[in-house]
């Protein structure tokens, strides 16, 4: 994310549109991962219970 | 509708269908070997030693499917990277970065299978993307597709063998190897030969008929196009996918294409046989198969010759959004195979489909995709539900159902419970969020019916990761890309490992002999019950929304 100093009054920190960017990618990259893990945990619990 | 148009119909599907009988029995021998032989050839050793994997260790479902998901993330991501940083990469044409949600919806797109495109690939993808990024994915895709489909074969085959149902990094090796990429060469060469191009040209200035001057975009098409309906993938080099004159230019190439999309689903069902030692039971699942996409492929016909009004009359069919060398019969056949099988590759415009030749055409995505459906999902999906008809046929006769020797039991039918459940859900739900939220609606170009049809066309194709498009719904928004997204991912993931768990509980069961009460599951008797149980559940669960929808529209 990119973050600038605000020199004036003002918010003290402002997003760029870069830092948007950066921060849907990141978003997707999470989605992409999270869903993938959560399949695997899933299915993992239920092999164990296959197994025992 | 003409006569000579008729007998253009008939003589095409017949060709198709003497053609896929010619090729059913030495191909499918040829698929079994591929996955039963202990052998592994030197190319495959490298790979497996480039991989660090011991491909001769027998993976329980767990692990197969852990090595899918993970495989399977890292293209994600590769592609998603490729998309972002496809302005840096060589040969890119001038074409600039996709933004995150096209470029996450797309790399989506192509691991799940689907090949749903938001973008004009002529206008937004460079070479090295098209050939590194997504023709590498049309492999890779199909073989995780085929090899799912194999190791729930394993699960049929195998007893008492603590669900250990094959090795992924096999399957996939070799069915890249041994099967997509030598049949993907003799169809490149096949391809070219009827005149789809195959060249590294930028664009090339060529004078018109009228004396103006047009650019035209050469490429690698001919390479890509193989893969891309051998693989049932459909992403096309171009825009107009195969409708473009340079990656579809004759009736010849068009129904090559054709066939080149049904050989594989409708050969596994062979393979299939062959592994659990019992053909009989392959040729019921491709009855059954063939029987659907003909009921289709006919009823599609008819609806585009008949079309209504007197213009469609004149002219001896429904012509709108049709190119004039297929004909209403060449793109009827190449609609009704294209979302039969997953692939959503398109030679006409679907959207100018007449209302019961598109109701058809999402019928036969709605199935499931399984009539006969994608390389590997279409086996796995008809088996899904040939588990439901002998649950069913259990429960009318107060037996405990049994498929292959193999006991349906209540955790097996949660599984199958579970799958079928998935993708309407995903459906129904993605549909009611784009009706009702304003960055839906914002897309939707059409209001009533149609408006409706053109939404359903695109959850469905989406879930069902066929990827074709009605096109007249406005998709490269963020709302469409992230949702559409979700939809392939979870409708390719989900059903994946739930038929892996499957494949486990199978191949850890014993196998049980059968008696004079076990229900015959190779007779034409069975057929029928499968292919009216995949009537019957597509049939209550989407009644409702297709009455809103393609039958309201073409009643009124």
């Amino acid at each position: 994310v990119h973050l600038s100093c605000a020199p004036t009054a003002g918010p003290a920190v402002v997003l760029t549109s870069e830092g948007v960017t950066d921060m849907a990618d990141l978003a997707y990259i999470l989605l992409t991962v999270a869903f993938f893990a959560s399949v695997a945990l899933v299915a993992r619990r239920s092999g164990d219970r296959d197994a025992s | 509708m003409t006569m000579s148009e008729t007998w253009t119909a008939v003589g095409q599907i017949s060709l198709l269908v003497a053609a896929l009988a010619a090729v059913h029995l030495p191909l499918g021998a040829y698929l079994a070997h591929v996955y039963t032989s202990p052998r592994h050839l030197k190319v495959e050793r490298l790979g497996y030693r480039l991989m660090r994997v011991d491909a001769d260790a027998e993976q329980r479902w767990t692990s197969y499917l852990f090595s899918l998901l993970g495989f399977s993330l890292v293209s994600l991501l590769a592609l998603y990277a490729l998309g972002r940083l496809q302005e840096h990469l060589p040969m890119n044409l001038g074409v600039s970065a996709f933004d995150p949600a096209g470029a996450w919806n797309t790399a989506v797109s192509f691991v799940s299978n689907t090949n749903w495109q938001w973008y004009s690939g002529e206008a937004a993808a460079g070479h090295v993307y098209q050939m590194v990024g997504l023709a590498v994915q049309n492999f890779v895709s199909a073989a995780v597709g085929i090899s799912v489909a194999i190791a729930l074969v394993r699960g049929f085959a195998r007893s008492g063998t603590d669900g250990r149902v094959g090795n992924f990094w096999s399957d996939l090796t070799r069915t890249c190897v041994r099967v997509l990429l030598p049949m993907a060469l003799l169809a490149a060469v096949a391809l070219l030969a009827t005149g789809v191009i195959q060249s590294f040209d930028p664009h090339t200035a060529v004078q018109t008929v009228s004396g103006g001057s047009q650019h035209l975009l050469g490429g690698p098409v001919a390479s890509q196009e193989a893969i891309k309906e051998l693989g049932t993938n459909g992403g096309g080099f171009f825009n107009a996918n195969s409708a473009h004159p340079l990656e579809n230019p004759t009736p010849v190439s068009n129904l090559l294409e054709i066939f080149l999309l049904l050989v594989i689903p409708f050969t596994l069902p062979r393979a299939f046989g062959l592994m659990v030692r019992d053909t009989r039971q392959g040729f019921a699942i491709v009855s059954v198969m063939g029987s659907l996409f003909l009921a289709g492929a006919a009823l599609l016909t008819w609806a585009e010759m008949s079309g209504p009004g007197l213009a469609a009359q004149a002219a001896g069919g429904a012509l709108e959004g049709k190119e004039l060398r297929f004909g209403t019969a060449g793109s009827a056949l190449f609609a009704a195979a294209t979302t039969g099988t997953s692939t959503g590759a398109v030679n006409s415009m679907h959207d100018s489909l007449t209302a019961p030749g598109g109701g058809v055409a999402v019928f036969n995505m709605l199935l499931g995709e399984i009539a006969p459906g994608g390389v590997g999902s279409g086996l796995y999906g008809m088996l899904v539900l040939a588990i439901v008809a002998v649950f069913i046929a259990g429960l009318m006769v107060g037996r405990t159902p049994e498929y292959l020797g193999k006991k349906i039991g209540r955790q097996e039918i949660t599984l199958v419970a579970l799958y079928i459940l998935t993708v309407p859900l995903l459906v129904l739900v993605g549909t009611a969020l784009a009706i009702s939220l304003p960055a839906g609606q914002a897309g939707i170009q059409e209001a009533g019916p149609h408006g409706l049809s053109e939404v359903l066309y695109a959850m469905t194709s989406a879930a069902n990761n066929n990827g074709s498009a009605f096109a007249g719904l406005t998709v490269a928004t963020p709302f469409y890309n992230t949702l559409l997204g979700v939809l392939m991912l979870v409708g390719r993931f989900v059903p994946v490992a739930l038929v892996l768990a499957l494949a486990g509980r199978f191949a850890s069961q014993k196998t049980v002999p059968a008696t004079a009460g076990t229900l015959p599951t190779h007779q034409p008797l069975f057929a029928g019950l499968l292919g009216s149980v995949a009537l019957v559940v597509v049939g209550l669960t989407f009644i409702p929304v297709l009455s809103l929808g393609p039958i309201v529209e073409s009643l009124s």
